[in-house]
This record gives C-alpha cells, sequence and structure tokens, in this order.
C-alpha cells in the first residue's frame, strides 16, 4: 500500500503517472494509485484540474486543502477500503457527473466526510455493500445511493445520526436503518429528485428545501412518530405514495407545493402539533383528494394547524383513532372534508376555521371544546354534515356561494352557539337543528329547506333568531322555529323576523312556536313577518312593548301569559301558501295592540273570546273575520278602505258579540251576518255600503235607499248581497 | 352503511350503521331512545360551556 499525492501544479489526467508523487506537494512521475493504494489531492495540489481519464479503483481519498477541479466526466471513482474513505473540501470544484462508489463489504465501519459544499460541486456517493456502520458526516451530498447499483440490496448496514443536506437522489437498500434526530435535508434548487425508500423506516426528520427543487417519492416513505418531515421550499410530490411521519410542517411564505397526487400524509404523532401549513402564504396543494390521516393518539392534544390556503389548497383530515384533544385551530384554516369516524375524544375547535367538503363526527360519542366557528364554505356541490349525536362546541356558519350542505342527521350546537347562514343552501334533509342562535340576515342568495322537521333555538336572555334582512332568502317546508330554553321573568329573549322593509313576505316568513319560559319574549318594532306564532301552555311571560306584527297564519297565546302592548298593530294577512283558515286563539289574554285584518279573500277565525286593550282598535280592512260566539271586546271597531268586508260568527246562526265600551264606531263596505254589537258604543253601520245580512242585533243599519240613490248607481257583480 | 331514520316527540335524527352492525331490533330501539334522551337533557338542561382562550 502506498500513500498518493497529486502534484504541485499538477493538471492532467488521473491516469498519468506524471501527477502523482508519494508525499505532499512532491516530485511526480511515481506510479497512478491503485486498489491497494490511497490518494490525496490537498493543499499543495495547486489549482489545477484533475481529470479522471479513467474509473480507477483505490482504498480512500482526500481531497482537504485542494483549490482545484476535480474533472469526473463520466467517470467514477471507488473506494474500496474502510475508515474514512473520502475527505472533500469545500475549495475545491467538481465537474462532469461525480459519483464516489463505495465498494468495501466487510463490517467495519466506513466514513465519508464531503464536507458542506455547493449543490454544484457536491458529489454523488453509492455504498454498494457492507454492514459495518456508516458515518455520513455533516455535509453536503448530491445522490446517495445504498444499492448495489442494479437492485434494491446494498448497503445493509447502519447509517449514523448527521445532519446532512442531499442535493440528489436518496435511495434505500432493503438492509440498511437509519435513526436519529437530526435531519436528512433535501435542499436541490432545480429539476425533480427521486427519494426510494425500498421500505426501510427511516426513523429520521426529513426537511424538503430548496428553491425551484422538486422531489418524487418512489415507493412508501416512513418515518418515525416523533420525527418531523418539514417542508420549507419547493414541491414535495408524493407521487401516489403515503408519507408516514410524526408530524408535518410547512409553516412559511415560501413558494412551495404539497402534490399528494392519490396519496396521504398519516401523521403519527401522538402528541403537539402533528400537522402545521399556519402560514399557508405561498403554498400550493394539488391531488385528486389531498387527505391527512391522523391515526395515533396519546394522551394529550394533537394539534391540527392547517393554514387559510383557500378551497383550492384545502386537504381533508380523517382522525381515525385516539380518545385524547384534537385541536382544530388556525383562523381560516382551510378544511377539505373532516372525518372523525374511530376518534373518542375531545374536538377542540378554538379558531375559526373553514371547511369546503363534508362533516363526519363518525359513529362514536366524543365531547367537544372551543369558541370558534366551523364555517362550511363550499362553493359548489352538496356536501353532508353527519354528527351521529355529537353536538358542535363551536358556532356553524354556512357561507358559499353555490355551495349546498345536507344534514344526514340532527345538527346540535351549543346553547351560546350561532348557526348562521349567509350564502348557499341549507338542506335541513327533515332532520332537526338545534342552536343557541339561528341568524340569516342578509341579502345574499339562501335557503333553508325544511320538510316537517324544526329549527330548536335554545339561547336565553339574547336574540335567538334573526332574519331581520330576509332579502333573497328562500324557505321551503315546515319552517318552524321552536323557541325553547327556560328564560327567566328578568330575561328576553328576541326574535328579529323579516322587516317588510328588507325582504319580510309572507313567503320569508317563519312559523314559530315559543315552547317555554317566564321571560320576554321580545318580537321587535319594527313591522316584520311572521307565520305562526305559537305559545305553548309552558310559556308564562310577556310579549314586549310595541310589537310590531305581520302574520300570516295562526295566533296562539298561552293562557299565563301577558301582552305588553303598544301602538304599532299586528296585521293579520292572508295564507296564500296552504288552505286552511288561520286561526286566532287567545286564551283570555288581553292583546295591548291594536290589530288588523288585511287581505282580499282572507279569512280568519278566532276560537275563543278576543280582548283588546281599552283604546285598541280593530280594524277591518279586507277578508272576511269570524269572531267566535260569546263576547268580545275591542277599544273601537273601524273599517278601512272601499273594498267589500266581512263580519261573521265563527258558528253560523249563532251571534258572536262585538263589545265597545264608548264611543261611535262607523263602518263602511262592511257585511254583518250574525253580529250582536254592545257594550255601550254606537255601531254605526248607517253607510249604505253596508249589508245586514241578518241575525245582527245593536247595530244601526240605514233603511231602504232613496229612489234617487237606486238611479244613480251603476250595476256591478258581487258574490255577496248589497243593498241597493 | 344503513341509516335509519326516526322522529321521537318531533326530534327528527338518523343512526347511521354498519351494513353488518349485528343489532337487534330492540337494541337499535334503544339508540333512538338514547339519542333523543341525550338530546332532551342538552335541550332542557344545556351543560356549562367552558370557553377556552384563543390560542393560534
Amino acid at each position: 500500500m502506498a500513500a498518493y499525492f497529486w502534484v504541485t501544479g499538477g493538471t492532467g489526467n488521473w491516469n498519468s503517472a506524471s501527477n502523482w508523487a508519494l508525499s505532499s506537494g512532491g516530485v511526480g512521475g511515481i506510479a497512478v494509485p491503485g486498489s491497494g493504494d490511497t490518494a490525496a489531492i490537498d493543499a499543495n495540489s495547486g489549482s489545477g484540474t484533475v481529470t479522471l481519464d479513467i474509473s480507477p479503483t483505490i482504498q480512500t481519498l482526500t481531497c482537504t486543502g485542494f483549490t482545484g477541479t476535480l474533472a469526473f466526466g463520466t467517470n467514477t471513482i471507488s473506494l474500496n477500503s474502510t475508515g474514512t474513505i473520502f475527505t472533500g473540501a469545500t475549495t475545491m470544484a467538481v465537474t462532469g457527473t461525480p459519483l464516489i462508489i463505495c465498494t468495501n463489504s466487510s463490517a467495519t465501519a466506513r466514513t465519508i466526510t464531503p464536507t458542506a459544499v455547493t449543490e454544484a460541486n457536491s458529489i454523488s456517493f453509492r455504498i454498494t455493500s457492507g454492514t459495518g456502520t456508516l458515518t455520513t458526516t455533516a455535509g453536503s451530498y448530491r445522490d446517495l445511493d445504498f444499492t448495489d447499483g442494479t437492485n434494491p440490496t446494498g448497503y445493509a448496514g447502519a447509517i449514523n445520526n448527521n445532519a446532512i443536506t442531499i442535493y440528489g437522489d436518496y435511495k434505500a437498500s432493503t438492509g440498511m436503518s437509519a435513526t436519529g434526530s437530526n435531519a436528512l435535508t433535501f435542499a436541490a434548487t432545480s429539476g425533480t429528485k427521486t427519494i426510494t425508500t425500498a421500505a426501510v423506516v427511516f426513523d429520521r426528520p426529513f426537511t424538503f428545501n430548496g428553491v425551484g427543487g422538486s422531489w418524487q417519492l418512489q415507493d412508501p416513505l416512513t418515518s418515525g412518530a416523533t420525527r418531523t418531515c418539514t417542508l420549507t421550499n419547493g414541491t414535495l410530490d408524493l407521487n401516489g405514495y403515503t408519507l408516514t411521519t410524526g408530524l408535518f410542517s410547512s409553516n412559511n411564505s415560501n413558494t412551495r407545493t404539497l402534490a399528494f397526487g392519490t396519496s396521504k400524509i398519516v401523521l403519527n404523532g401522538t402528541s403537539g402539533t402533528i400537522f402545521t401549513t399556519s402560514t399557508a402564504t405561498g403554498l400550493t396543494v394539488t391531488g385528486t383528494a389531498p387527505l391527512i390521516q391522523a391515526t395515533a393518539g396519546g394522551a394529550g392534544t394533537r394539534t391540527i394547524n392547517l393554514g387559510a390556503a383557500g378551497e383550492a389548497n384545502a386537504i381533508s383530515l380523517d382522525v381515525t383513532a385516539g380518545s385524547d384533544i384534537i385541536s382544530l385551530s388556525t383562523t381560516s384554516g382551510a378544511y377539505k372534508n373532516v372525518d372523525f369516524t374511530g376518534f373518542t375524544g375531545t374536538v377542540s375547535i378554538q379558531n375559526s376555521i373553514l371547511v369546503f367538503g363534508n362533516w363526519n363526527y363518525g359513529g362514536t360519542t366524543i365531547q367537544g371544546t372551543g369558541t370558534g366557528t366551523v364555517t362550511f364554505s363550499a362553493t359548489s356541490g352538496t356536501k353532508t354534515i353527519t354528527s351521529n349525536g355529537f353536538s358542535f362546541p363551536s358556532n356553524v356558519t354556512f357561507n358559499g356561494i353555490g355551495g349546498t350542505w345536507q344534514l344526514q342527521n340532527a345538527l346540535t350546537l351549543g346553547s351560546t352557539r350561532t348557526c348562521t347562514l349567509t350564502n348557499g343552501t341549507l338542506d335541513l334533509n327533515n332532520y332537526t337543528l338545534t342552536t343557541g342562535i339561528f341568524s340569516s340576515s342578509n341579502s345574499n342568495l339562501r335557503s333553508i329547506l325544511f320538510v316537517n322537521n324544526v329549527i330548536v333555538v335554545t339561547g336565553l336572555n339574547t336574540t335567538v333568531h334573526n332574519t331581520s334582512s330576509s332579502t333573497n332568502l328562500t324557505l321551503t317546508g315546515s319552517k318552524q322555529i321552536q323557541v325553547t330554553g327556560v328564560g327567566l321573568a328578568a330575561q328576553t329573549r328576541t326574535i328579529s323576523s323579516g322587516a317588510t322593509s328588507s325582504g319580510g313576505t309572507e313567503a320569508t316568513a317563519f312559523n314559530f312556536v315559543i315552547a317555554s319560559g317566564a321571560d320576554a319574549i321580545d318580537l321587535g318594532t319594527t313591522n316584520s313577518v311572521f307565520g305562526k306564532i305559537q305559545f305553548n301552555p309552558g310559556f308564562t311571560g310577556n310579549i314586549a312593548a310595541n310589537a310590531f306584527l305581520e302574520i300570516y297564519d295562526t295566533l296562539t297565546l298561552s293562557s299565563g301569559m301577558t301582552v305588553t302592548g303598544g301602538t304599532n298593530a299586528w296585521v293579520f294577512k292572508t295564507n296564500t301558501l296552504s288552505a286552511f283558515i288561520p286561526t286566532i286563539t287567545t286564551n283570555n289574554v288581553t292583546i295591548n295592540n291594536p290589530i288588523t285584518f288585511d287581505a282580499i279573500a282572507g279569512t280568519w277565525e278566532f276560537v275563543d273570546g278576543l280582548t283588546l286593550g281599552l283604546t285598541q282598535p280593530l280594524t277591518l280592512t279586507n277578508g272576511t273575520l269570524k269572531l267566535a260566539p260569546g263576547t268580545n271586546t275591542v277599544g273601537s271597531l273601524v273599517t278601512t278602505g272601499t273594498n267589500p268586508k266581512f263580519l261573521q260568527s265563527t258558528t253560523p246562526g249563532t251571534q258572536a258579540t262585538i263589545s265597545a265600551a264608548s264611543g261611535t264606531n262607523t263602518v263602511s263596505y262592511l257585511t254583518i251576518q250574525d253580529s250582536n254589537a254592545t257594550g255601550g258604543a254606537i255601531f254605526d253601520a248607517l253607510a249604505i255600503t253596508n249589508v245586514n245580512a241578518g241575525n245582527n242585533t245593536g247595530w244601526l243599519f240605514s233603511t231602504t235607499p232613496s229612489i234617487g240613490n237606486e238611479i244613480t248607481m251603476r250595476l256591478r257583480s258581487f258574490t255577496q248581497p248589497r243593498r241597493f | 352503511m344503513i341509516k335509519i331514520n326516526f322522529i321521537i316527540n318531533g326530534f327528527s335524527d338518523a343512526l347511521h350503521l354498519a351494513d353488518d352492525h349485528g343489532l337487534t331490533d330492540a337494541e337499535i330501539e334503544a339508540m333512538k331512545q338514547a339519542r333523543y334522551d341525550k338530546w332532551y337533557e342538552y335541550v332542557t338542561n344545556p351543560p356549562p360551556v367552558v370557553d377556552e382562550p384563543v390560542e393560534e
């Protein structure tokens, strides 16, 4: 064995004895180093070019201090020894396709020290055999190939734990192992580099950090449950293979792409932030169904910080196991589908996240915490929400232009949480939606599809329903809001239904059932639309002062409640959306507001007696009002307009009494039947536009009109009797 | 996966079960009732909400 040194200022071919000396800086012309020799190209070798005109085999190669160029061309250098078999230098350059093949097959350790050279001057290494420990010293490598060059077998030892940079491909052999906490950093800045693991579990951190670089898996890449895979720059192309890592991080503002293709990232970390793209600026996500799968729960919290990457870059999340806490964080974090099937722990939603796909709580009982909001944000297609008995801990908002969300079973939110529909279609699919507060007050295109189901609002001492701006709101089905919860006497629940000045119409009027409570129900003091208003017997509170209502359906008051009243009218309108006749049941509750009946061809029937406040008028503008037999007390009776209107009893042939204490109640264009007017006031029906249709008492009707009047009247068609 | 719709006292919900769930009719009925009971308790006696500090 001899040690050969490249001569001072040597420029020329490797295979020229004139270039080699037996000492550093010595005289050349000895011999070309062979398979039993070592070679050194060092500081005394000058700055010339060493050209590999052959592919030599030597024991070791040292380049410490060399300032020239090692020109590989298409040749290689084989190192057949052990120990430190290669030492590079940051001062030298390499050209060609630099490849050093390490061929020793013994169990003796080897060390490669490339130093921290640049990408351009990095050298590829192929370790074709051996079972001894391989120390890849911290530094830069081009390709690292642990196979024999043809088969997946080759090096079968253990690689030490050093942080290294790899500018090229990485190709593992089936018998090798790699464990340690220092990262393998892939740093290419151009082209597509490949990573082949040969089913070896690399219990190492992986970092991908090369501006313009791209790395493509050639088979599944698996690291340890405590290791982090980091994408800092460039493109990580899973290429249809699963990447398994304890944690994944791509939390920066660099230009980078996570290309899932048809595959997924499995996160087997048991605690900590197992996935973060919290800062998603510059991140592009591609693939047919980008998916991260959290598969292993511990005793603590697993945090998932999907960043605000938008719908195009949203990623699906499956949590398949664990009884710990899953925290979904990062404001506007973009999730596609979220599925907790198999998870039995607690879901924590601390910030407001966006979900562009489906939500499935799986089939097991889990808990929830958090003050955030889950905003369903899809803009196309129908997304599904499957709760399976789980209560959403957070607020829930539906806000996607063109999106549709369909419940797959009952959806329940906490009593202090709000369910908001901002854009799109909420298809309740005949399931119960329970929420503290329901809100959809805007002018966006949106729909709520009921069937026979209800929305239950459970909030207390707050606005429990708000559709005050109902412009562009479409409702189908039962449209029923059930107001539950036991409000206390000093509290108020507000129902802000559609204002007539802001899209409130019969079509956008909800039906409300107030089930219980002793509090005030504030129905609003601006003119707002209601379908049915029903106070169940369990409600003993009051309607807050000066409610201004436009009612298109039945009104039912409960016997234990009161109406604070005011000057705003309750206007009963026609129900054109169903065939039945709206009823009014007062249960002996005094209505301290004016009431008006105003719908051409409309009919309303009182189930029991009506009592208005002493000064409150009953105004009949259009339609047919049927009072219940017995006494109906009003402040006054008023008719308005010139359309025909009718006052009748709900029991034909039996009088309904209308009573007013004082004053004169003058009516016109009114056909009166089965009515007993009493109470002390004058009921003046003398105008010739009125009709005494029979069985009336207490009314003043005019006598037969004069001949002159008969002459001046024109012939008209009437559906009810008229006086001529 | 099969879906079993049910309505109890106006509460409309559905069980989602595996095709081979192996449950008896009585067990399924019990699951429906349990689902309703849980909801009813939640509506009539809401659990106190413990809001956590927001962390980013």
